[in-house]
């Protein structure tokens, strides 16, 4: 079981575009051996690659020496399209073609990863709340509800307290992490 | 005046389909309707005949009040408003907007990045000043600053202005930037005159229930140096523009559409298959 960093990226994890998630994590493993470093997709507001990911990353790495993602798997229904992104950009201005050996489908941004490995995590979510952005200060466990699945999270100054019985419910199991590695996150088209 | 809501909202759905799309890389995240219809009515209010410098309108605040009020749906009109953005397609589709609908006299936008100094021609020239800036939730509202500076360089020394920051009581920072706005207000000589608490909710699709308010301000006095002072912002300032460690990197946000003149790059059309029946 590895410790709880003072600042991390949290992210659901599953099948997407079409692929289960073992194929995607051996695919990205592949990927990890041939070019040294793996493009991770996702979209959505949350976790914008320059507004958000980038600061946070640069922070982290300041106070604690780097930044990890923690992946939760879950059981994903998404099934988005399955285009290839052909080029990527840490600024948005200047695009460069995706290294190849990387195939990133589906997704407007991606985070830069090291290897991806198992690591057994359980996240109190009363105990955490968003680092960056306009959600800063949110209960982690009030903005990953509904629609949101991802998250720049930190301990919280102020843990909410929560039944013994129920503590269980706001429990997130991470079952792998991976080292974000510059430019930490970038945009895809 | 009696409100007519159904006349007010065919105006502002084509004022909102002819905003172009949020960048949410620039935390343009856009008001939503019924907020844009209230903050429409309070600046036709309060800014009644005056001349209006809006820093920034991704909102199209300035295209809804000079819409509405020129449908006679407001209870009063600015006598002008210009809208100063540092994005083309928000420039063009105000522009274009008001030549289709033959409002140019009330208002124009022109291409304008808060971190150049404020150009002269702006330069203590409007009755009244306008912001909605990138909130600053992670630099104790830098961005904030840098807009508010702007739009307070752009007034006279008899001025109103209306300032959008971010307001919930959830919220820590937002409270931590309404103070260091109040003090940056304070210190220019204005006063808050009217405050509009937790008054919009955005399209942000991560909190939809994040609000903000208006703060309405205004300076009364006689003098004021007129002597010309905008300078560029310094490097450290952009290099937190957006909250710590993200700075502002872009000069101009280009439109590629030229307001939607040439044809649009985001979609792409797919032939429809024929048989031999065809």
């Amino acid at each position: 079981m590895i410790d709880i960093p003072e600042r991390f990226i949290f992210m659901k994890v599953g099948n997407h575009a079409g692929e289960s998630w073992e194929d995607i994590l051996k695919r990205k493993r592949k990927e990890f051996e041939e070019t040294g470093m793996t493009f991770w997709g996702y979209g959505g507001g949350a976790c914008h690659p320059i507004s958000q990911v980038q600061p946070f990353a640069r922070l982290s790495l300041k106070e604690q020496g780097g930044i990890l993602l923690v992946m939760e798997p879950v059981d994903s229904r998404a099934d988005p399209d399955i285009v290839p992104a052909r080029e990527y950009s840490s600024d948005g201005i200047e695009w460069v073609p995706i290294p190849k050996g990387i195939t990133v489908t589906g997704s407007r941004h991606a985070l830069v990863l090291d290897e991806i490995k198992p690591g057994s995590l359980d996240l109190p979510l009363n105990e955490l709340e968003v680092g960056i952005g306009p959600s800063t200060g949110k209960a982690a466990e009030t903005y990953l509800k509904g629609r949101t699945d991802k998250g720049c999270l930190v301990k919280s100054s102020k843990p909410r307290k929560v039944e013994e019985g129920e503590k269980y419910k706001l429990v997130r199991k991470v079952g792998f992490t991976a080292e974000l590695r510059d430019p930490f996150a970038v945009l895809l088209r | 005046m009696s409100v007519d809501f159904r006349a007010c909202l065919y105006a502002l759905s084509d004022v909102i389909i002819n905003r172009p799309k949020p960048l949410r890389h620039f935390d343009q995240i856009y008001m939503k309707l019924p907020d844009m219809l209230l903050q429409a009515e309070l600046i036709s209010r309060w800014f009644d005949g005056k001349s209006v410098l809006f820093i920034g309108d991704g909102d199209a605040i300035g295209l809804a009040v000079t819409h509405l009020a020129a449908l006679e749906l407001l209870p009063g009109r600015p006598q002008h408003i210009t809208v100063l953005d540092f994005d083309e397609r928000v420039v063009n589709s105000v522009n274009r907007f008001a030549e289709d609908y033959g409002e140019s006299d009330w208002i124009r936008a022109s291409l304008y990045n808060v971190a150049d100094a404020l150009p002269k021609d702006f330069w203590h020239a409007a009755n009244a000043f306008y912001t909605n800036p990138p909130w600053g939730a992670s630099n104790n509202g830098s961005s904030v600053k840098a807009f508010i500076e702007r739009g307070i360089e752009g007034v006279q020394a008899d001025a109103l202005g209306c300032i959008v920051i971010g307001d919930h009581p959830s919220y820590q920072w937002t409270h931590e930037v309404q103070v260091a706005t109040q003090n940056i207000l304070l210190e220019a000589g204005f006063r808050v005159a009217e405050m509009l608490p937790e008054f919009h909710r955005y399209h942000l699709d991560d909190d939809p229930e994040l609000t903000s308010c208006s703060l309405i301000v205004q300076r009364q006095t006689d003098t004021l140096d007129d002597s010309y002072t905008s300078r560029p912002l310094s490097a450290e300032h952009k290099a937190n523009f957006y909250g710590s460690n993200s700075p502002l990197l872009v000069q101009y946000v280009r439109d590629p559409t030229n307001g939607g003149k040439l044809a649009s790059r985001d979609v792409t059309l797919e032939r429809l298959e024929t048989t031999n029946n065809d």
